[in-house]
């Protein structure tokens, strides 16, 4: 009996950590997974790279073959649907409406016919909404025909059977709604695919019979925009002046919070106000701070005021140019040493609280000084606070982004996080913008998985 | 114990639910005030480096580093006082949105404007506004070019009318309504300028896709000082670009520094398009890698460029830079400068832009209204658009925005100074003999903004970095030219008119 108690007690499955983590795992799969997902497919797949040919002039029938957008076809043959209003649009169907107009013709006789809906300004409706009276738009292009050109059927291939001057009255007599659909065969290869598609995917050239393909209507996975991104012109300085930054800062943040972080850990008089000191960093924005250097760096700022106002220099120094882009690198690193030191000592501060005093008292006692105490106690007793420090701090550094535009420009000296911005905001390149992003996240990927092994504790290693 | 577990867990879940509910919506509050605060410094720092353009689109990237960020949610426990700067950049990415779009009060159309986004000239375009019973929401590009696509896709738009420069609308051409009606009605009481009722074509025959708003262009702007260094016999008002350099040369040589600005960070692809290109090869994209050209990217790096104050790759407003003193010879749009020429209108003047061999190249910029489709307010957008193209509201907001009419009969005595200083050589510009109008690309749709960084790029390769001339403007005109392929653009002014694609010669 009790046994089985037992077995019942131990079957007992605690489902209370389950519950719990399950809201994070919608969570994660909402807001991370799934816009990294779209992201990740934007860089690597063109949607509309592909024109499916159809077999008949109609969406439903079978496929025929395809073309990729931009190819040269030419058309054989056109063909109007009608669509009929009780059928139900579809949703990317876009198409023509042609009225049926009867007016008094630039010559004076009545012409009757059809003309586009896009000529016709409908002035008047009848009870069901379907116009019945309007005048003729004014053609505003100074390179085109002046004159609205009505024709005997619904389509710009049949006769004209007159003109109408700007702003003549028309009865309209009906409407038909069309989509038209191309025939087309396409120019490349021995037998090049034909078919029918809508003929808002061809661009018709010269007189008609030629047509080039604008846009698909199908994705395929490319590797073209990741080699847009690489063969950018900015792509390898962007790179470079990314890992020379991180290169150079990281090292000097680290020692820099450590001391910091030890200072505060000894408790000398006053060490709080040093915590807020160190911490004031913190709360400022990394453009703020990128504007507060650049007035520092400037050419009439203030670094140049003191040192003329000291004597030393005779006449303003320009550090922020072209021409001493060496300095500009300077400037970016003053500034961000400055502003992210904090982040790290934060980190490392609370790492050392958890080292006990009673160990560190025993090395005093057993004569260790404090460079040896720093080296074989606390600095092991750290490594999973500088893991998780370095792992941060690498992760923002491959971000880095307001304080090089304020103080370079973007185009002089410019970094990855930069380059995504001018891919999606100035060329509106959300494909390329994407590549980038994604390679910037593979970058901190690669980065925590270094960390990760490097810096390992003893406990991790000996398992 | 084991009883109260299971409720505890509930408990706890019902609280995360509750506090990320709580999370989403309460961080956008707090963040609003930072970015918004931003472009009110330029007044106290004296080398102000850029207004509101940089506020907005330093959140962007956070947006596009978003899955980095997320990457530190599993070490949330051990580090949470970084947890609490990342919240906040990314609370104020979504929260910087809503800032860059002050959102309008009251009811009436919803006016989108990508001008008059610096706070002072908001403010004053507000008052404009509010007097016609309208208000707007200051936007950038980018974010309203994606509220309209959004707004498309959803079928309904949030946006009334959309009020921004020529260069916004080709991306959004299929969403935009025909304005013709409109504009047939508005022009039965008032005249536009044809030639920017023809650019609002954008290139088709019988769609017009904005009306035009407002005009403005790129002058040239002098301190006093200056003006004792132009060399003899140098008329400021009908110079070459090389008596400009030379004047420049002097100016370096004497005061002991460079002292002419070109807003490298800013608008240079106007300058390059608009005033270098056409003045010395009479052409924009077709004369692109001509011999001229080679000849004035030569001469760009031999004798302009060294003259050019070194921090002009920082410069994106001239006006800030002028007033400093850091420059006393600057090239800018005409509402980047009017700071300057308000301030102290007696320090400065206006000149029109110097002239080169083939002539006076000159871009107007041209600021546009249009409607999207599906809009609720269609009478409203129309009202609004009525409203801004009459007389009177074009003249208030050329005396208080110094931004020009595009229509006529507008009243332009008893102007302020620095909008007056500012007219004459506006008018001086587009009344030259020799001047050469270029305009705003068409038909390249929403990759127009490739072709300015080719033209940036061959500018900054040759002069900035020293590569090679003929390499550069081969590789650069071969670029150039793969983009007219693909987007089928005929070649617009200064070029000649072509059948098809325009060609680099």
């Amino acid at each position: 009996m009790a046994e089985t108690t037992a077995r019942r007690r131990k079957k007992k499955v605690n489902w209370a950590p389950y519950l719990l983590i399950l809201p994070s795992l919608v969570y994660l799969a909402l807001f991370f997974a799934w816009p990294m997902i779209r992201g990740i497919t934007l860089a690597v797949r063109e949607e509309g790279a592909l024109l499916t040919l159809r077999s008949e002039a109609q969406q439903l029938s079978l496929p025929a073959g395809q073309l990729p957008r931009g190819a040269q076809v030419t058309i054989l043959d056109r063909q109007a649907n009608v669509i009929t209003g009780d059928e139900p649009a579809q949703a990317d169907q876009i198409t023509e409406i042609w009225f049926q107009i009867r007016a008094a013709g630039s010559d004076g006789q009545t012409v009757e016919g059809w003309t586009p809906e896009s000529r016709i300004r409908v002035q008047e409706q009848d009870e069901s909404g379907r116009p019945t009276a309007g005048t003729v738009r004014t053609i505003l292009s100074s390179a085109a025909d002046p004159l609205t050109s009505v024709y005997a059927e619904a389509s710009e291939g049949s006769e004209i059977v007159g003109r109408l001057e700007a702003r003549t009255e028309v009865e309209i007599l009906g409407q038909e709604v069309l989509e038209t659909w191309f025939y087309i065969r396409g120019q490349e290869g021995e037998s090049p695919p034909e078919g029918w598609v809508q003929a808002r995917y061809i661009r018709t050239t010269g007189n008609g019979t030629q047509g080039r393909i604008d846009r698909g209507n199908a994705g395929q996975f490319t590797t073209r925009y990741i080699q847009r991104m690489v063969n950018d012109r900015f792509f390898w300085p962007a790179l470079r002046t990314t890992l020379l930054l991180i290169v150079l800062i990281i090292p000097v943040q680290f020692i820099l919070a450590m001391i910091m972080a030890l200072v505060i850990q000894a408790n000398p008089k006053g060490s709080g106000f040093f915590l807020y000191v160190f911490s004031i960093a913190l709360g400022i924005s990394d453009l703020a701070v990128g504007i507060v250097f650049y007035s520092i760096f400037t050419q009439l700022g203030f670094l140049n005021s003191i040192l003329q106002s000291l004597g030393l220099i005779d006449a303003p120094i320009t550090y922020l140019s072209a021409r001493t882009r060496y300095w500009i690198i300077i400037a970016i690193w003053i500034a961000e040493v400055w502003r992210a030191t904090a982040i790290i000592m934060v980190i490392v501060v609370a790492g050392l609280q958890a080292i006990s005093h009673e160990v560190l008292e025993a090395a005093e006692v057993f004569g260790a000084t404090l460079w040896q105490r720093i080296r074989f106690i606390i600095l092991p007793l750290l490594k999973p606070s500088l893991q998780v420090a370095l792992i941060l701090r690498t992760i923002l550094a491959f971000q880095v982004f307001s304080v090089v535009i304020v103080l370079g420009g973007g185009d002089i000296v410019t970094v990855l996080a930069n380059e995504t911005y001018r891919q999606y905001y100035e060329l509106r390149n959300f494909n390329v913008a994407a590549a980038y992003a994604s390679f910037i996240m593979l970058l901190s990927l690669a980065s925590a998985v270094v960390y990760l092994r490097a810096v390992r504790s003893q406990e991790e290693v000996s398992g | 114990m084991k009883r109260i577990n299971p409720v505890l867990s509930i408990l706890i879940l019902a609280a995360l639910l509750l506090a990320s509910c709580q999370a989403g919506g309460g961080d956008g509050t707090p963040a609003v005030t930072e970015p918004a605060g931003l472009p009110t410094e330029p007044a106290g720092l004296p080398t102000e480096p850029m207004e509101a353009a940089p506020t907005e689109p330093v959140e962007e990237p956070t947006e596009a580093a978003a899955p980095t960020e997320v990457m530190e949610e599993p070490t949330e426990a051990t580090a949470p006082t970084e947890a609490m700067e990342e919240p906040t950049e990314q609370a104020a990415a979504p929260g910087a949105e809503g800032t860059a779009m002050i959102p309008q009060t009251g009811s009436g159309p919803a006016f989108f404007s990508t001008q008059f986004t610096p706070v002072e000239e908001q403010e004053r375009f507000r008052a404009i506004l509010q007097e016609g019973g309208f208000d707007f929401t200051a936007s950038e590009e980018g974010p309203l070019i994606d509220l309209v696509l959004a707004g498309a896709q959803a079928g309904q738009s949030n946006v009334d009318v959309i009020g921004s420069l020529h260069g916004t609308f080709p991306p959004l051409q299929d969403q935009l309504m025909n304005m013709i009606d409109v504009y047939d009605d508005l022009s039965a009481d008032r005249e536009f300028t044809p030639a920017f009722v023809e650019t609002g074509l954008l290139g088709s025959e019988d769609t017009l896709y904005y009306v035009p708003w407002m005009q403005a262009t790129y002058i040239m702007a002098a301190h006093n000082d200056a003006l004792e260094y132009l060399p003899d016999g140098v008329d400021i008002n009908a110079m070459t670009w090389e008596q400009f350099a030379e004047w420049c040369q002097v100016l370096m040589d004497e005061t002991g520094g460079p002292k002419c600005g070109l807003p490298h960070a800013g608008l240079f692809h106007r300058f390059l398009q608009g005033y270098l290109w056409p003045s010395f090869t009479g052409g924009m994209v077709t004369r692109f890698r001509s011999q001229e050209a080679a000849d004035m990217l030569t001469w760009a790096r031999d004798s302009l460029w060294p003259t050019i104050h070194p921090q002009s790759i920082n410069y994106e407003f001239m006006q800030e830079p002028l007033l400093a003193g850091e420059v006393w010879v600057a090239f800018d749009h005409t509402a980047r400068l009017i700071e300057a020429f308000n301030t102290e209108p007696e320090n400065f003047v206006a000149f029109p832009a110097p002239s080169g061999p083939e002539g006076l190249g000159f871009m107007p910029v041209i600021v546009g209204l249009a409607i999207p489709n599906n809009t609720s307010d269609m009478e409203g957008a129309v009202e609004l658009i009525d409203y801004l193209t009459q007389p009177e509201t074009q003249a208030r907001v050329l005396r208080e925005l110094a931004f020009f009419p595009v229509v006529s009969g507008v009243d332009t005595s008893d102007l302020p100074e620095g909008v007056a200083i500012e007219a004459g050589a506006v008018e001086a510009q587009s009344a030259a003999e020799n001047a050469i109008p270029a305009l705003l690309p068409v038909g390249l749709g929403e990759r127009g903004n490739e072709l300015n960084q080719f033209f940036r790029n061959a500018f900054d390769r040759v002069v900035i970095n020293g590569e090679d001339v003929n390499t550069v403007l081969e590789e650069e005109g071969e670029n150039i030219q793969n983009l007219l392929n693909d987007t089928g653009a005929p070649c617009w002014p200064p070029d000649e008119p072509s059948d098809g694609p325009c060609q680099v010669e």
